[in-house]
């Protein structure tokens, strides 16, 4: 029983860091209509940079964390303007694959870059905060996982707000919505997809810092993140929030009950198979419709 | 205020403007009539600048807006409440009504507006929380028109509000934007069907196969036979 709690706690803890990584891949598709291939470079680099503070400053993740999200909300509107934007409305190619390939690219590049000048050993990042907290008998969670969830938690909420209650929230949702109307309201729509790309990217980040203490920090960081993140959004049905979200927690508990029952080796084929299965008996996933706003 | 010359568009290898010449006056309501698929629904997309044209010019206040994006226009009060209304089907009405400000110049008075907006037609306000694909037809005209109003219009340009309305609810529609006529707006309307522009002290252009072919009062074109025996079929 307490292994089942236990590994109920932890599916929740890894769901709030799936919904993190991934939200900032559905606003994205949600907008532009494209899969950001670069999303998981904003893992590592959120990582990279907490790894730099800890390893140059001797600051924490959580400094970290605010320092991470600026410098992947600068990489994000740079790699929008060079990787995506020359390819928007541009006649005779399909613009979601030829951007998805071009994000891929910028993937390549930027873990080669950090393989340059970081190495390809294992950077260590310590946790936000050490030690275990003991839920109930047998049951206990690190901190550092409590500090995850929550920080992940309000990051999601926070992002909620934001689309509903802000001026270029709501310019957000109105361009992935009806992209001739959003115009003719006046927004600017290529700010707005920079705005789009910066905050995702800035999410990506603040979920590498986290991930940084739990793993180690590589060229590769992102590779996996990417991966998990592309299986939840294709789950939760593209460009749906809400669907992403609760794709996050179901591909989360499912991970950590498979681990328990199966072992950990079985976790991803496991997740393939039911990415497989989703594809086949509902294609548009969870909650996506397909030709439809999403947001 | 606004001056067309010589204006061509089209889709792809698809012509449809075929020099369009066109001016609005300040204060002026300007009525253009035709049969569809002749052009009326591409001549304003043109102009608000979500077609770009193939050849001519387009002034708005004196300054060339042809070739201009259509967040720019836009943001200079032109506003183009489009043909299919296009909701942002999954936000509220409120939430529809706040993105009509969006311009900085409007953004600040959105709160006053957005009450102007639920006086010209309260059912907006009693369904401000609603999604906007909840609501039938008439409505979202409605709201399409409302979020046009929420921010200061120069010209106001209006694609055949009557489309795929049932008579009542036309009727409705046109006693509200008789009502915007009234507060003195300048007005670009384009409708295919003569009956519902009569009652209006207006300027009638005619457009057929992309030119304008006909010019006058309402009264002039009603007396016109050869216009009747298109239009009305008598």
């Amino acid at each position: 029983m307490a292994a089942l709690i236990q590994a109920i706690v932890s599916g929740l803890v890894t769901g709030s860091i799936y919904a993190l990584m991934t939200v900032g891949m559905t606003l994205i598709y949600g907008t532009l209509r494209t899969l950001n291939m670069a999303h998981g470079s904003m893992v590592m680099i959120g990582g990279y940079v907490s790894w730099m503070l800890f390893a140059g400053f001797g600051w924490g993740p959580l400094v970290g964390l605010v320092a991470a999200s600026m410098v992947a909300f600068a990489f994000g509107i740079v790699i929008q303007q060079i990787a995506v934007r020359p390819l928007i409305g541009r006649t005779g190619f399909d613009f979601e694959m030829t951007a998805f390939i071009s994000t891929f690219a910028v993937t390549i590049v930027l873990s080669n870059v950090a393989l340059q000048i970081y190495g390809a050993r294992n950077k260590a990042v310590p946790p936000v905060i050490r030690g275990r907290f003991h839920l109930i008998e047998g049951v206990s969670v690190s901190w550092h996982s409590m500090v995850m969830a929550a920080v992940a938690i309000t990051m999601l909420v926070g992002l909620g707000v934001f689309l509903s209650k802000t001026r270029y929230g709501l310019a957000i949702s109105a361009v992935a919505q009806e992209l001739d109307a959003a115009r003719l309201m006046g927004i600017p729509v290529g700010r707005v997809y920079n705005l789009t790309m910066a905050v995702s990217s800035a999410l990506a980040a603040v979920a590498g810092v986290l991930l940084a203490s739990v793993f180690f920090v590589s060229p590769v960081a992102g590779d996996l993140p990417l991966l998990k993140a592309l299986i939840v959004a294709i789950f939760g049905g593209l460009g749906s929030i809400r669907g992403t979200i609760l794709a996050a927690y179901v591909i989360g508990l499912l991970e950590s009950l498979i681990s328990l029952y199966f072992g950990v080796k079985w976790s991803l084929p496991t997740l393939f198979f039911v990415i497989m299965l989703v594809m086949l008996v509902r294609p548009t996933g969870l909650f996506g419709r397909p030709q439809e706003a999403r947001l | 205020m606004l001056e067309v010359r010589n204006l061509h568009a089209g889709y792809g290898q698809t012509r449809v403007l075929a020099g369009i010449e066109l001016d609005v006056q300040e204060g002026e309501t300007v009525v253009v009539i035709g049969p569809n698929g002749h052009g009326k629904t591409t001549l304003l997309r043109t102009i608000s600048g979500l077609l770009t044209p193939t050849a001519g010019e387009i002034r708005f206040d004196g300054r060339r807006i042809d070739g201009a994006r259509a967040e720019s226009v836009a943001a200079q009060g032109l506003v183009h409440v489009p043909q299919g209304d296009l909701p942002f089907g999954d936000m509220t009405v409120e939430e529809n009504l706040l993105l009509g400000a969006f311009p900085s110049g409007s953004w600040g008075a959105r709160a006053e507006r957005i009450g102007r907006v639920y006086g010209l037609f309260p059912m907006l306000g009693e369904r401000r929380g609603q999604r906007a694909h909840t609501l039938s037809g008439g409505e979202r005209r409605m709201l399409a028109l409302g979020r046009g109003l929420m921010r200061e219009a120069r010209l106001l340009m209006l694609d055949e509000p009557s489309l795929g309305l049932a008579p009542v609810v036309v009727n409705e529609m046109y006693r509200h934007i008789e009502q915007i006529v009234a507060s003195g707006i300048t007005l670009l309307l384009v409708e295919e069907n003569f009956s519902h522009v009569q009652a209006f002290d207006a300027r009638v252009l005619l457009l057929e196969s992309g030119r304008i072919v006909r010019e006058g009062s309402v009264s002039d074109l009603l007396a016109d036979e050869i216009v009747m025996a298109t239009y009305l079929g008598t």
